[in-house]
């Protein structure tokens, strides 16, 4: 730093708009300064009053606005000092009433320059020289000629408003920048050239460089005017070259045909071509002529050839008749030699078949008288037969009827016998069970009875005795009393045994009642026991069996019944005996047998159907026999007639083959046919020879030949004519094109070609030299420009990331902001799609940076700020006091506000207006 | 002593396109003016015969007015001419001699050599033997008719042919138009006039290239001239005498340029250059600001007072010294780009010719005495 910075130490405004007494602003601290009063208090006037101070010669008309209302003879006086570069200034301004204009400048120590008093447009010179403004030339000062003051200065609401005071404050950024930006290769580079890194000229000659580019070539690099009219130009000149030089090219050409046709011309009529061809053509013609005759003599002969062969054909058919009425007339012959042997076939054929018919009537008589026996002698024998079969039936019935009444005899006498021997009525069963129930009541009684048991001894007897028997007991035994009985002890006396019990007498009653039953039962049938009864059964059943063994006997010999069968008996006796009457009964046919007509031993050997199929065969044979006979006599009748008719025929035919007149026709007709033969077959002989000669001479190709010959001397004759024609066009148009100087007009386009392709190539290259002119002018002023806006690059990136962290603000040539580019944004954001807020923001930041800039290179910078970033937000109004706490400490600044609340945490005391009024 | 003027080659027609026609129609006029110069020569040598060797137009197809001004050109001389066709001329069916015919261009004194017959001139007993072209290349020799050619007895034989004398010009080895080299010995010839080199020379005693009598390019081989020939009448050695007869000198300069003397010197040289001069100057080499200056004032200089003066300063860098910067004022950026223009002109091929056309325009710029605004439009820099 080697100039401090401007102090603005006091500011005095008198008898200027609403200030009609002093407002004294003293006491101006170097840094921040917080003005507040609320809206008309002045803060507006007092940022006018220091512009008009500055930008506004005190002989200036223009600032009727400073006049407080109504005082038409006031003068607005603004008194202000500060201290810059080491020297306290004193200004003092009046205007309107009584104009003056007083800088006075005392140096603040020793040595800091002599002190300076200027008065009027001087000082007002010193003032805009050491700012950095200038004055307008007339009327009231305006923002083009603020300069650095107005950069610095912003009004109420036009903060964000840049491009035009940093256009007017141009000059001064530039210098500084220069001023800043010479590195030291830079000033080795700018010692060599002698002049500093910026380009005094290089804006001018791009200018110049562009506006002579423009002449030639669009703004995307394609000719124009000039350039565009040469290169059209040398291209017409060069396609009218081109079309001259294929003129020139078929007029040449066309010359060669001349000549050779010329050449042609002449050879051909020294040496004609037809010539030979002609010559050709006559022998051709010669020839073909001979041929020709030859050929009509041919024809002649073939002519002659065919009506020969007509007239042979004529005569072979005769020949052929003659020869057919020769073989009818043998063939007649022949057929009738045939009839007549069939006709004498037919009559031997006649006897034979009348005998035959008369040997089958003599078989039929013979076989009839035979079967007429046969038959008799069958019919005897069937009444012998039936007579014996009727006596054996009346002897087997005869026996029968016997054996019938045998059995019918037995069956009466079992009858008999059965009835002798009665069976109880109920059967054996009735008595067997009176027999069990006697049974059952004796031993009953037994039971109740008293039982004695004896063992005696030998050859002792006692006698028991009871009622009812007695007996005598010996050796051991026992038993049972149901009664009282006595025992007999001999030698001792008697022992009346006496059985006790109630129910024994009872027992014995039932006893004596069962024993009755069954002799009740016995009694009738006179039987004593059962077992006689069963004795009975026995026999009884024996002579049922026989019983039926008779009667099974009687129905097989009567079946019907013994009457019936002895019917039967009686009417085959009857047939017996009608059988024999009937043998012996008088009638003679019956008995006799024609034995004289009929060998015995046919009869015996033949039988009826045998003799029957005979004499059927035999009728059958005549019947044959007859017609036989019928049919050889009808052959007989055609054989005679057909034998008469072709006889008859024969005769006719043969009759007209002896004709002698025939005959020599005939021979007469053989001896023509042989004399044509001959005839023909020398013609023949002839025409082949004829045509083959014909066919060797080639006729067709002698033909074609002419017609070749023809055509080729046509041709010749049309291509002369042709040649002849084209001469004639070829002469009259190479006059023609001779005539136009092809070749000296080529030659003259040609130049005029090579004069406008130099052009073009001058134009060209001209144009190509400017080009690169002007690129390489643009890139190294841009690359200059970049170098140059480094040190206000590093100064706006000094206050930037307090408000935009790592954002980079991008530089116009014009030295304002352009773009900013954050590190989160996809792309560049442009200044004008930022909010009014942000822009504002940058508006301030880029101002504080050119003041930091403007300061270093030795400028005074007072930075005003009227009412700003009123439309920050809290956050950003934040930064951007740390931004300004920050500049404070390099720069003055003035702020004034009418929100006093906004700037509490600025770090100053502010500093409030009067209230109007 | 007959007395012939050999001439060829007067390539009647030819333009100069690749030039600006200030210079381009004086040179195509110079050409006539030969002719008439040839005609004057005739008439002042007392020539007997005037021979031009083929190629007296240089293209079938000229203008009328071209053919009119050739033959009006010949009415300086009164005696005979004998034009012979050449390739750029040869008497094809249809010709610029046709034309010239059908035209009725032609006096009697002028003899077209179209056909190779001899034309023969009682008065000076002198057979002409003329190879014409009929066609515009050949490749058997068109002379060889000359040695079996029957003149009368006694009387002088000339040829006249148009074509590469074989084994001699090393350029034309196999070139069409072919004319053996002993064709005047073989052809018993008293001299044999011969067109197509454009430049003077002699081949043999009897036999000579007369060359154009007016230069047309820049090849050095001496022309500009015309022979005189003096033939003695026993057949003897014929005597040359050359005649100048061209105007123009064309002359080619290949310089180098690198310290500022050399400047002068060039300068120098070409002031002493003949007005009449054509000049292709091809410079190369480094100049610095003030050389660059004082080369351009010259060359402007000269390119006013010669015929022609083609500049191609292609290889000529203009290199500014520290001094020229200085004096250019080329502060800052510009001084840079002065310097990188520089460096993209030392690297050469197409971007250096632009670096160093811009280099020459910044200099220009540059060295203007005020700072300029802007110039009006069109106007070029000084």
């Amino acid at each position: 730093m080697t100039h401090a910075a401007l102090h603005l130490t006091h500011l005095r405004v008198e008898q200027l708009r609403q200030f009609r007494q002093a407002l004294v602003l003293d006491g101006l601290a170097p840094g921040l300064n917080l003005i507040t009063g609320p809206n008309e208090a002045g803060k507006s006037t007092l940022v006018r009053a220091l512009r008009a101070a500055f930008f506004e010669r005190h002989r200036s008309s223009s600032v009727e606005d400073l006049r407080p209302w109504g005082d038409s003879a006031a003068t607005p006086t603004v008194s202000l000092g500060f201290d810059f570069a080491g020297r306290r200034h004193s200004l003092t301004k009046a205007f309107l009433g009584r104009k003056r204009c007083d800088l006075r400048v005392q140096p603040l120590q020793e040595g800091a320059g002599l002190p300076l008093a200027l008065e009027g447009a001087e000082a007002e010179d010193h003032l805009a020289q050491l700012f950095g403004f200038q004055f307008a030339g007339r009327g009231e000062s305006r923002p083009e000629h603020w300069g650095i003051p107005g950069l610095l200065w912003v009004e109420q609401g036009s903060g964000q408003e840049l491009r035009g005071p940093a256009q007017a404050a141009r000059e001064h950024l530039q210098q500084a920048l220069q001023g800043l930006s010479a590195a030291p290769v830079q000033e080795e580079a700018a010692a060599r050239w002698g002049a500093p890194l910026a380009s005094s000229r290089g804006d001018a000659l791009l200018a110049q460089f562009t506006a002579q580019r423009a002449e030639l070539l669009t703004a995307t690099g394609r000719p124009r005017a000039a350039l565009a009219d040469a290169l059209a130009e040398q291209q017409r000149l060069q396609a009218e070259v081109q079309t001259l030089d294929e003129r020139i090219r078929q007029y040449r050409q066309q010359v060669d045909e001349l000549d050779r046709l010329q050449r042609e011309a002449a050879h051909d009529a020294l040496n004609p071509p037809d010539a030979p061809l002609r010559a050709q053509r006559q022998q051709v013609q010669a020839a073909l002529q001979a041929l020709e005759a030859r050929q009509a003599a041919l024809a002649a002969d073939a002519q002659r050839l065919a009506a020969a062969q007509a007239g042979q054909a004529l005569r072979q058919q005769q020949l052929q008749a003659w020869q057919q009425q020769l073989e009818e007339a043998r063939r007649r012959q022949d057929r009738w030699t045939v009839l007549a042997q069939q006709l004498a076939t037919a009559q031997a054929a006649l006897g034979p078949a009348e005998s035959a018919l008369a040997a089958a009537a003599h078989d039929v008589a013979r076989a009839q008288a035979q079967g007429r026996a046969l038959r008799l002698q069958a019919r005897r024998l069937a009444l012998q037969q039936q007579g014996q079969q009727a006596e054996a039936e009346a002897r087997r019935l005869a026996q029968a009827v016997q054996a019938a009444e045998q059995a019918d005899a037995e069956l009466a006498r079992l009858g008999q016998r059965l009835a002798a021997l009665p069976l109880p009525s109920g059967g054996l069963a009735v008595l067997q069970q009176a027999e069990r129930r006697l049974a059952q009541a004796r031993w009953q009684c037994e039971a109740a009875a008293t039982q004695v048991d004896f063992d005696l001894f030998p050859g002792v007897e006692l006698p028991w005795r009871q009622d009812g028997g007695s007996e005598a007991w010996r050796g051991q035994g026992s038993r049972h009393l149901s009664a009282p009985g006595t025992l007999a002890l001999p030698g001792l006396g008697q022992l009346v045994l006496r059985p006790g019990g109630a129910d024994l007498a009872a027992r014995r009653q039932a006893l004596a009642e069962a024993d009755a039953a069954l002799a009740a039962l016995l009694q009738p049938l006179g039987l004593q026991t059962v077992a006689q009864a069963q004795a009975r059964q026995a026999e009884h059943q024996a002579l049922a069996q026989e019983q039926a063994l008779a009667r099974q006997a009687l129905a097989l010999h009567a079946p019907e019944g013994l009457a019936a069968l002895q019917a039967q008996r009686a009417r085959a006796q009857a047939a017996a005996q009608a059988a024999a009457l009937a043998l012996q009964s008088p009638d003679g046919t019956l008995t006799e047998v024609p034995t004289q007509t009929v060998p015995a031993s046919d009869l015996s050997t033949l039988s009826l159907d045998e003799a029957e199929a005979r004499e059927e065969q035999a009728r059958q044979a005549e019947r044959q026999a007859r017609d036989g006979l019928a049919a050889a006599q009808q052959a007989l009748a055609q054989a005679r007639s057909q034998h008469q008719q072709a006889g008859e025929e024969a005769r006719v035919a043969q009759a007209c083959v002896d004709d002698p007149a025939w005959q020599d026709r005939r021979r007469q007709t053989q001896a023509d046919w042989l004399a044509g033969q001959t005839e023909v077959e020398a013609l023949d002989a002839r025409l082949q020879q004829a045509r083959a000669a014909l066919q060797a001479a080639a006729p067709d190709f002698l033909r074609q030949d002419l017609e070749r010959l023809g055509r080729s001397l046509q041709q010749l004759e049309q291509a002369a004519t042709a040649r002849a024609q084209r001469l004639l066009q070829l002469q009259a148009a190479l006059e023609q094109a001779g005539a136009l100087g092809l070749e000296e007009l080529r030659d003259q386009r040609a130049a005029e070609a090579a004069a406008a392709g130099r052009r073009a190539d001058e134009l060209q290259r001209r144009a190509q030299a400017l080009d690169l002119l002007c690129q390489r002018l643009q890139a190294h002023r841009q690359a200059a420009l970049d170098r140059l806006q480094a040190p206000l690059q590093q100064r706006l990136q000094h206050y930037l990331p307090l408000l935009y962290p790592a954002a980079r603000l991008e530089l116009d040539a014009a030295l304002t902001p352009a773009a900013l580019r954050r590190p989160g944004d996809a792309a560049t954001a442009r200044l004008e799609q930022l909010s009014f807020g942000a822009r504002e923001q940058l508006g301030l930041l880029s101002r504080l940076a050119y003041a930091d800039l403007l300061r270093e290179a030795g400028r005074p910078t007072l930075i005003l700020l009227d009412d700003a970033l009123v439309h920050s937000d809290a956050q950003r109004l934040e930064a951007m006091k740390r931004v300004l706490f920050d500049a404070a400490q390099r720069h003055q600044v003035l702020l004034f506000t009418c929100h006093p609340a906004h700037w509490r945490d600025l770090g100053v005391a502010a500093r409030a207006l009067p209230s109007p009024g | 002593m007959p007395r012939l003027l050999h001439t060829a080659d007067w390539q009647i027609g030819r333009t100069y396109g690749q030039w600006p026609p200030e210079a381009a129609v004086p040179l195509a006029e110079a050409r006539y003016e030969a002719v008439e110069r040839l005609a004057a020569l005739a008439t002042a040598e007392a020539v007997d015969l005037v021979l031009v060797a083929g190629d007296v137009f240089d293209a079938q197809t000229l203008s009328d007015r071209s053919l009119r001004r050739l033959f009006n050109a010949l009415e300086g001389y009164a005696g005979p001419w004998v034009l012979l066709p050449g390739n750029h001329d040869a008497a094809l069916g249809e010709s610029v001699w046709t034309r010239a015919l059908r035209l009725g261009l032609v006096p009697p004194r002028v003899h077209l050599a179209l056909r190779p017959e001899p034309l023969l001139f009682d008065a000076l007993r002198l057979a002409v033997l003329p190879a014409p072209l009929t066609q515009r290349h050949v490749h058997q020799d068109l002379t060889a008719w000359f040695d079996q050619a029957r003149t009368p007895a006694g009387w002088l034989r000339v040829g006249l042919a148009h074509g590469a004398v074989q084994g001699l010009l090393a350029e034309d080895l196999d070139a069409a138009n072919p004319i053996a080299p002993d064709r005047a010995e073989r052809a018993d010839l008293a001299y044999l006039a011969l067109g197509d080199w454009h430049g003077r020379r002699q081949i043999g005693p009897r036999c000579a290239y007369a060359g154009t009598p007016e230069p047309d390019r820049f090849k050095d081989n001496d022309p500009g001239h015309a022979w005189r020939v003096d033939l003695p009448e026993d057949g003897g050695v014929p005597a040359l005498t050359s005649l100048p007869v061209g105007r123009y000198r064309w002359l080619q300069w290949r310089e180098r340029l690198e310290v500022p003397s050399d400047v002068a010197a060039l300068l120098q040289r070409l002031a002493a250059l003949p007005a009449a001069t054509v000049l292709d100057l091809r410079l190369a080499g480094h100049l610095d600001l003030a050389g660059w200056h004082q080369l351009q004032a010259g060359l402007d200089a000269a390119e006013a007072r010669l015929r022609l003066l083609c500049r191609d300063a292609e290889d000529l860098r203009l290199l500014p010294s520290t001094e020229d910067l200085q004096t250019l004022q080329a502060d800052g950026f510009l001084g840079e780009l002065l310097q990188s223009l520089r460096l993209q002109q030392e690297a050469g091929g197409p971007e250096g010719a632009t670096a160093h056309d811009a280099l020459v325009l910044l200099a220009t710029a540059l060295s203007a005495p005020t700072q300029v605004a802007l110039p009006a439009p069109g106007q070029e820099p000084a």
